[in-house]
């Protein structure tokens, strides 16, 4: 810090030119190099133009543009301006112009004729405060771009975060399947606290109605011992748990349902996501098709029992008949129990092909 | 002849046709026949003090009343050892029931309907018992 105060560049307004000349030996002598001095006043406004000093001492009493003019042009650029002390040089111990000369800006007084040692210490404090004034300054600016730095970045992950929440809430809602929330609370499931719009075509509730309701007025089984501790147990152990249930519908309708429930952590608290889908009209067309199986079942049944019977029975005759101990003579009657016997053996070649098929589909049925 | 032979049917055209059958072939002269399954237990049941001799069933599997699986299962609990022997003639075809049917100890056989002459023969010339 002290090489930094000894190189800063001091600017000297006197119009008196061995005040100056002092001033400058005084300085120097205390290590101070870098000096700008001038007799004139416009001199130094011109100055001030291309140079940025660090402490400007300014004589107060000159013919034309006086010290407090000086003062007055300073104070017009402040906020751009970095911080610059002014050390006013005067003879004139009038605390009414001091008082003036504090109120246009400047920083602190010398009285003439100087005290070297003073001289020396005023300007160093200044300059210390300058420089400690320029770091808080830059310090300051460092935080300011970082603020904004990371309050740009915020903006961002919120813009992003409002992106994901719409697409995620337009799966949600687009969603056929009806999906609730509800609290898992040391009383039991606490009223649904979210719902998509499928709710009023899967279970008939809007979801407001719904948010007034707990999943003890829809899901039926509730009331079967076990089967909530038994799902709880589940989704705890696994995550989640599928299980068929029945659902009453607001119109009173009982409908077959499968729910896919997953536990979650929701605000701090435990929170179960029912997906619900109605598979009503599914386990109505598996009944069915199991039905029409066990009615064809009985149709290939009578084809190979009831069928074969009466057929049996006739190709048993007609081997008789045809038996070599029975001496047919007409060759017609030959010829016709050879067709009655063949026609017999093709309608029993079908009836056998039924009965094989029925066994096939059977083992594919049940392996 | 050293046995006696049994025919159970419900069919009274398949009783009088297996009998002729018999007759013809040479294997039995008087098969005793019931129309079901009912009366062949009853049969037996009656019988059963005075001993029971080597006898040949030919029983249809499915019949009104008590059927030839319930003569089966009844043959199995009874044991009568290698006193009775057992060939089922069914015109089921299906490859479930003759499967069932020969895993039963006293089946020897399973002939589809019709029974033929030829096969009687045949049985006629083993020695069974």
């Amino acid at each position: 810090m002290k090489n930094a105060i000894l190189n800063s560049k001091i600017f000297i307004l006197d119009d008196q030119i061995q005040n100056i000349i002092l001033l400058e030996n005084i300085l120097n002598l205390s290590g101070f190099q870098n000096i700008w001095s001038s007799t004139n006043p416009q001199d130094l406004l011109d100055e001030l133009e291309n140079s940025d000093p660090d402490i400007l001492l300014l004589d107060l009493m000159m013919p034309k543009i006086s010290g407090f003019d000086i003062l007055e042009r300073l104070k017009i650029p402040e906020k751009t301006q970095n911080f610059m002390p002014v050390l006013v040089l005067t003879a004139d111990t009038n605390s009414k112009s001091k008082e003036k000369a504090l109120k246009l800006g400047a920083s602190d007084f010398l009285t003439k004729p100087y005290d070297i040692s003073e001289v020396t210490l005023r300007i160093q404090n200044l300059l210390t405060a300058k420089y400690l004034m320029d770091k808080l300054k830059d310090h300051n600016n460092t935080l300011e771009q970082k603020v904004k730095e990371r309050t740009e970045q915020l903006q961002k992950a919120k813009e992003e975060a409002e992106k994901n929440e719409k697409k995620y809430r337009l799966l949600f809602e687009a969603n056929l399947d009806d999906i609730n929330l509800f609290y898992l609370e040391d009383s039991g499931p606490s009223n649904f606290i979210e719902a998509n719009q499928a709710s009023q075509t899967v279970l008939g509730y809007t979801k407001e109605e719904l948010l007034k309701l707990t999943i003890k007025d829809l899901d039926t089984r509730l009331s079967e011992k076990g089967y909530f501790e038994d799902t709880i147990q589940n989704m705890l152990e696994n995550g989640s748990h599928v299980v068929e249930t029945i659902i009453k519908k607001k119109d009173g309708e009982l409908r077959n349902m499968e729910v896919k429930s997953n536990i979650l952590e929701l605000d701090g608290k435990m929170a179960v996501m029912n997906i619900y889908r109605d598979i009503t009209d599914r386990i109505k067309f598996i009944e069915a098709i199991l039905n029409q199986n066990k009615a064809l079942k009985e149709i290939a049944w009578i084809q190979s029992h009831v069928v074969r019977a009466p057929l049996a029975r006739m190709m048993g005759v007609i081997n008789l008949i045809n038996d070599s101990n029975n001496n047919i003579q007409d060759s017609d009657l030959a010829e016709f129990l050879r067709i009655l016997l063949s026609s017999a053996q093709e309608l029993d070649q079908i009836i056998r092909e039924i009965s094989r098929k029925t066994t096939e589909a059977q083992k594919e049925a049940n392996p | 002849m050293n046995f006696e032979l049994i025919l159970v049917d419900d069919d009274p055209d398949c009783i009088f046709f297996h009998k002729l059958l018999v007759k013809k072939s040479g294997l039995c002269e008087n098969p005793t026949t019931f129309k079901d399954g009912q009366e062949l237990i009853d049969y037996f049941s009656a019988n059963i003090k005075t001993g029971i001799g080597d006898t040949l069933i030919f029983p249809d599997l499915y019949m009104v009343r008590i059927g030839g699986w319930e003569v089966l299962d009844y043959l199995e609990k009874a044991k009568f050892q290698d006193k009775i022997k057992v060939i089922v003639i069914s015109s089921s075809v299906s490859m479930n029931d003759k499967m069932k049917a020969l895993g039963y100890s006293t089946v020897m056989d399973y002939i589809e309907k019709p029974l033929l002459k030829s096969y009687l023969i045949s049985l006629k010339n083993q020695s069974l018992f």
